[in-house]
This record gives C-alpha cells, sequence and structure tokens, in this order.
C-alpha cells in the first residue's frame, strides 16, 4: 500500500474541551485509487488532508507513506518527501502570484536539488491541461478553471505517487468541473493515487470510491 | 516555449522583489537615507576631527599676542579666514622678550585685502619675520626650502592661483611661488609673504585710504606676535605677566591651547550630535523596516504556505525572507552611497566654508574605507530587520492555512 493510515487523531481544544477533529481515521490508499472524501463543513477534510501531507502532527495514529512514517522525519526531511512524493492542490488559488505560470509549474523540481531541466515535462503537463498557451502570462490574467489546471500541472511536475486535493472544484462551473475531475481520473488510472475531498455529489461518479466524513471519523459510503 | 533557468532561490527572491515594486522601492529608500546619512555624518565627523587636528599642527605656537579687544578677530582668522587687519607697536617684540619664560616670539603682520579678481572670497595676507619665524618658516621650507623671496607669495590650498601664476594686491602684481597643502583652517584662505613684502604692501593699502587704525609713526607696526612658552613655564603666570608689563599698551593674549580647547569642545558637541542622530536614524530605520517585514509577512502568509505545499522546508523560507531583504538593502545602500558620495565630493569645498570650523577633506583612502564600511554597515540593516521576521516566517509557514474561505 502507498498511503496507509492508522487511528489517526487531532485533536483541538475549543473553549474548555478538547474535542477530536480527526477522529481515529484508518485509510489506505494504492495505486490508480481515486478516493473522494465528502462531509459538511467542519467535520475534519482538510485536517485530515493536512495530517496526510504531514503539515500538521497527529495526536495519535501513524501516516505511512511508502513505508516511510512521515512524522518521525525532519522537517528538511519531510520536506523533501512531500516534494518529491506528494502534490498538494491546496484549497483556493494556491498559484504564486509574482511568477507566470510556466515558472510555477517548474518551481516544485527547483526547491530541492535536482539533475535536469524541468521545462519540457512542464511544457507536456500544460498541454496535456490545455493551458500551454498561457505558460508566459501571470496569474491575474487567468480564469479561476484556468488557475486551478496550473495548480494540477504543477502538483505534478515531480510525479507523485500521491495526489491529495482540498475542495479543486469549489469555485468552478460544470464544464470546467467536470474537465478537472476527468483529468484526476485520468491521473489515478496512469498509476497515481489520488485523494479530493470534494462537496459536489456530481463529482463522485468518477471516484473509485467514495468516503464520508462525519465529526471527525472516516467511514465508507 | 517555457523560458530557461534555474529558479533559485536568489532568482525566486530577485523575481519576487521585482514583482512589487512599490513595495521593494519603498524599503530600499529607507537604506538609501540611512547610508546617507550615515556616510555623509562619519565624513562630516571625520572632516571637523581631521581639521581640529590640522590647525593643532598649524598653529605651531603657545600664545599670541594681540591688540586688547582683538582676541576674537585673531580666532576668526586663524580658523575660519575671516580677514582682519590690527595693529600693536614693532618695538614690544624687544620689550617681550625681556619677560620670564618666553623662548621665541616673531611678530606677523595681517592684512585684510581687497576681494582681488583671482578669488571668491576675501582673503587675508600674513607676513611673517624670516629671521625670528618659528611657525611659518619651517611649514614653508617643505616646498621652499630656499625661503620667500621679496616681492613673492605662497598661497594657501583654497586661493585660486597656482604657481607660476600673479596674484594683484594693492595695485601691485605679486608672482605666486608656492601653494600649501589644505590644513582645514584659515591659512587655506591666507597669502605668506615675509614682512618686507608685508610693509609694501601695507603701505599700499594705506595710500589706496583703506585703513584707519595703522599707527602712522610706527614704521614697525605688527599685527600679532607668536610666542613660545619655555617649556614648564606656567601659562596663566605668562599671561598674567604680560597683561601687567603691557598694561599702557593694551594688549591680549590668546592661549593657543583655549583655541584648540574651545575648537575641540565645539567640535565635541558637534560631533555628539551627530552620532546621537545617527543612532537614532539607525534604531528608527531597523524598526521601520522590522514593521514593514512584518506587515509584509502578515500579507505573505498564504504564499509561503504555498511554498511549503509545494515541498519548501522551513530554512528555506526562511532564507529567501533574509535574502530578499539583503538585496533590497544592498540596492538602496549602494543608491545612498552613491549619492552622499556626489554631493560630498562636489560640494565639500562649501561645506568647508560655511560650516565656520576648521575642516578638512580626509584623505582618499580614508574617505574610501569610510563609504565601504558605511555601505555594508547600511547593507546589513535590512537582514537585521528581517532576521526576527525570517525565523518567525520559518517557524510558522506552514500549508495548514489552506482552510475553506481562505
Ligand atoms: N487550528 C485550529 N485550531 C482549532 N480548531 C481548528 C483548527 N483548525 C481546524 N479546527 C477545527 O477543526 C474542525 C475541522 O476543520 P476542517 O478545516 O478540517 O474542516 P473541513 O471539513 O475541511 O471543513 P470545510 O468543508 O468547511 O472546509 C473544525 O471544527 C474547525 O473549527
Ligand atoms: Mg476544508
Amino acid at each position: 500500500m502507498l498511503l496507509v493510515a492508522r487511528h489517526l487523531t487531532k485533536r483541538y481544544r475549543r473553549a474548555t474541551s478538547d474535542f477530536a477533529a480527526v477522529d481515529q481515521v484508518d485509510l489506505e490508499l494504492g495505486e490508480k485509487d481515486f478516493f473522494c472524501i465528502t462531509g459538511h463543513s467542519g467535520s475534519g477534510k482538510s485536517t485530515l488532508l493536512n495530517l496526510i501531507a504531514g503539515f500538521l502532527a497527529p495526536d495519535e495514529g501513524t501516516v505511512l507513506l511508502d513505508g516511510e512514517k512521515l512524522s518521525a522525519l525532519d522537517d528538511v526531511a519531510a520536506s523533501y518527501l512531500r516534494n518529491t512524493q506528494i502534490g498538494y492542490i491546496p484549497q483556493g488559488s494556491g498559484v504564486l502570484a509574482n511568477f507566470t505560470v510556466g515558472d510555477n509549474v517548474r518551481l516544485p523540481f527547483y526547491l530541492h536539488r535536482r539533475m535536469g531541466d524541468p521545462a519540457q515535462r512542464a511544457q507536456t503537463l500544460l498541454e496535456q491541461m490545455g493551458i500551454a498557451h498561457l505558460a508566459n502570462q501571470y496569474p491575474a490574467q487567468l480564469s479561476g478553471g484556468e488557475l486551478r489546471r496550473v495548480s494540477i500541472a504543477r502538483a505534478l511536475i515531480n510525479k507523485p505517487c500521491l495526489l491529495l486535493a482540498d475542495e479543486p472544484t469549489s469555485d468552478l462551473d460544470p464544464d470546467a468541473r467536470e474537465a478537472v475531475m476527468e483529468l484526476f481520473s485520468a491521473i489515478a488510472r496512469a498509476g497515481t493515487a489520488v485523494l479530493v475531498v470534494t462537496h459536489e455529489q456530481e463529482n463522485l461518479r468518477h471516484a473509485t470510491r467514495h468516503l464520508i466524513m462525519a465529526s471527525g471519523r472516516l467511514s465508507g459510503a | 516555449m517555457l523560458p530557461a533557468g534555474r529558479l533559485t532561490l536568489f532568482r525566486i527572491a530577485i523575481i519576487n522583489i521585482l514583482r512589487r515594486p512599490a513595495r521593494s522601492l519603498c524599503l530600499a529608500g529607507v537604506v538609501a537615507l540611512l547610508a546617507f546619512v550615515l556616510i555623509g555624518g562619519s565624513l562630516l565627523a571625520n572632516s571637523l576631527s581631521n581639521g581640529a587636528a590640522n590647525m593643532a599642527d598649524r598653529l605651531g605656537a603657545d600664545a599670541l599676542i594681540v591688540p586688547a579687544g582683538y582676541e576674537y578677530d585673531v580666532e576668526g582668522a586663524l580658523l575660519r579666514g575671516e580677514p582682519s587687519s590690527f595693529y600693536l607697536s614693532g618695538d614690544l617684540v624687544y620689550r617681550l622678550m625681556q619677560l620670564a619664560g618666553i623662548k621665541q616670539a616673531s611678530p606677523q603682520l595681517f592684512i585684510a585685502t581687497f576681494a582681488s579678481s583671482h578669488c571668491s572670497f576675501p582673503v587675508q595676507m600674513i607676513g611673517y619675520d624670516p629671521q625670528t619665524d618659528f611657525v611659518i618658516v619651517p611649514w614653508l621650507s617643505q616646498s621652499l626650502p630656499a625661503g620667500l623671496p621679496d616681492g613673492e607669495v605662497v598661497v594657501g590650498s583654497s586661493i585660486k592661483g597656482m604657481v607660476g601664476d600673479t596674484l594683484m594686491f594693492f595695485g601691485r602684481d605679486y608672482p605666486v611661488v608656492g601653494k600649501l597643502e589644505a590644513t582645514g583652517t584659515g591659512f587655506d584662505t591666507s597669502v605668506f609673504v615675509n614682512m618686507t613684502t608685508a610693509r609694501v604692501a601695507l603701505g599700499d593699502y594705506v595710500k589706496l585710504g583703506g585703513l584707519m587704525n595703522v599707527p602712522s609713526d610706527d614704521a614697525n607696526a605688527v599685527s600679532s606676535i607668536t610666542v613660545q612658552i619655555e617649556p614648564g613655564y606656567d601659562r596663566a603666570t605668562f599671561t598674567r605677566s604680560v597683561r601687567a608689563g603691557f598694561r599702557d599698551e593694551g594688549v591680549g593674549v590668546v592661549l593657543t591651547q583655549r583655541l584648540i580647547g574651545s575648537v575641540s569642545s565645539g567640535l565635541d558637541v558637534l560631533l555628539g550630535i551627530i552620532v546621537v542622530l545617527i543612532s537614532f536614524l539607525w534604531i528608527l530605520s531597523i524598526g521601520v523596516l522590522a514593521l514593514l517585514f512584518t506587515l509584509s509577512l502578515g500579507e505573505r502568509r498564504r504564499e509561503f504556505a504555498v511554498f511549503r505545499a509545494l515541498g519548501a522546508a522551513r530554512h528555506q523560507i526562511a532564507l529567501l525572507v533574509l535574502i530578499e531583504s539583503a538585496l533590497i538593502s544592498l540596492g538602496g545602500a549602494l543608491v545612498g552611497t552613491a549619492l552622499v558620495s556626489l554631493v560630498y565630493l562636489s560640494f565639500s569645498p562649501l561645506i568647508g566654508i560655511s560650516i565656520e570650523m576648521p575642516y578638512l577633506q580626509p584623505a582618499a583612502p580614508v574617505i574610501a574605507l569610510l563609504l565601504v564600511v558605511g555601505l555594508l554597515a547600511s547593507s546589513v540593516t535590512g537582514p537585521l530587520a528581517a532576521l526576527f521576521t525570517a525565523l518567525k516566517t520559518g517557524r510558522q509557514a506552514t500549508a495548514s492555512l489552506f482552510k475553506a474561505g481562505e
């Protein structure tokens, strides 16, 4: 299994009492899996993704990525792992405004020492996303759907084995949403494990599995 | 096609700086101002203490005997090059030599000249007595080992006349045979002649109706007498015995030690002000920069969170903030240094004249050193101010900022 989460728990303190934003979550994800998680607002979906990506340390339980325990690594090692293994598509617009579309996509390649030039791969990804003609534009000149595609292309530049996306279609019109979900589906079929948090029921038909988050608990639909 | 070129942290920093020109210029402007004041203040302070040190060297005598009431004028002539004419009876020198505690005494004759066509400012003519002089002769001998012939002049560094030129005073031409190095004192706007020449010039001046207070019956009138006191002889006793011995002639005594003391205490005040000003500005600009960096950190949280999400380590984000601040502050420091060099080097003579204190531009290597040190000192302000922010950013930057609605 590529991703194994066991008894994953994250507690927050609210007023006087503790509560578990993520509560004893078990999750396994392998190659070509495309899981969708739905759930009410505040049910702990983003918190779960942040735990899996290693941005948050769990209070209980473990995340194993390719057999590696994320929370046991120091920041540099964890960052390197995230950079190489995880493609993270943040909620909202995560495209860097100061950089052109092309530079946004190339950027993760340069964050850690690597040989070679990502230009060719970036070009191919932009073509696959249908935004190659925008390579030299700045984000301010792009539509919401185009920005989302930039985020996806950027998340794929280092050929990650796990793709995490937090509400990637929330601000898109139905056509653009369909296109993005089809992209994820294709990415999953090509061998990458995909985990998407979404609110839209229409998205679920693309997924290989549908999970529901409720009060920090994860269960199959 | 995609642009090539590695996106190193350095390159990312440059892109961030260029894509936020208003913010970058604002930050760089603060550093430029700091560099300007820092270097300008140090240059000024250096020129002033340089001038004071040189004056002490140049004055050479322990005391000056002048007509009573002219003590301030001789200071003006020596320190600030304000021309003045005042006279004492000539035979005073011989009577003075009889006093206890006197090692050497030599008369000087001052003539305030009209502004001639060669000079943009009034010129003090100083006549000295080659036989007895112990102040000017040793100095002139560096450039004029054979002594100064009758009818010729040696000019101070600020006089617009080169060796070989001729200056005209009171209708008579005087060839320039020597030019002195800058001293930062009134000597820079003086011309030096021997006593014989000075008497001729004084005669011309009187003939032209310029002077009223020359004792007409005294062909040996002098303006001041430079005195060297016996080593160990008490200066206060000396002053008292001169005042007592020459009560009727009305003479005043200026002790050069006091003169130098008053200059250096004035200088101390000024230097103190400069130091306070510089320190204040330094702290202020670090504070302002730190504030600006902290504010921009708030608005850049999301940007840094994206970097984290893409796999940047915390230390890389801290480093990015530091590199950006270093580049901005280096840019600002370079501009400020260039500006202050330009202003200082082109206006230095004017500053020297208007400041009315001994003022001597330091030697080129000293100026260069001050520029480099000032440049470095102001360049580190940015990173210093950003250090706290950078560390905090590195610690805080977490992609878990991404939440619904953000
Ligand atoms: N840093 C925090 N401190 C305290 N409580 C937090 C923190 N982050 C999240 N929470 C709480 O944890 C719960 C889960 O938050 P989370 O962001 O995971 O919800 P979500 O399922 O992603 O909601 P949405 O669909 O609105 O994005 C919420 O009740 C939230 O208030
Ligand atoms: Mg969420």
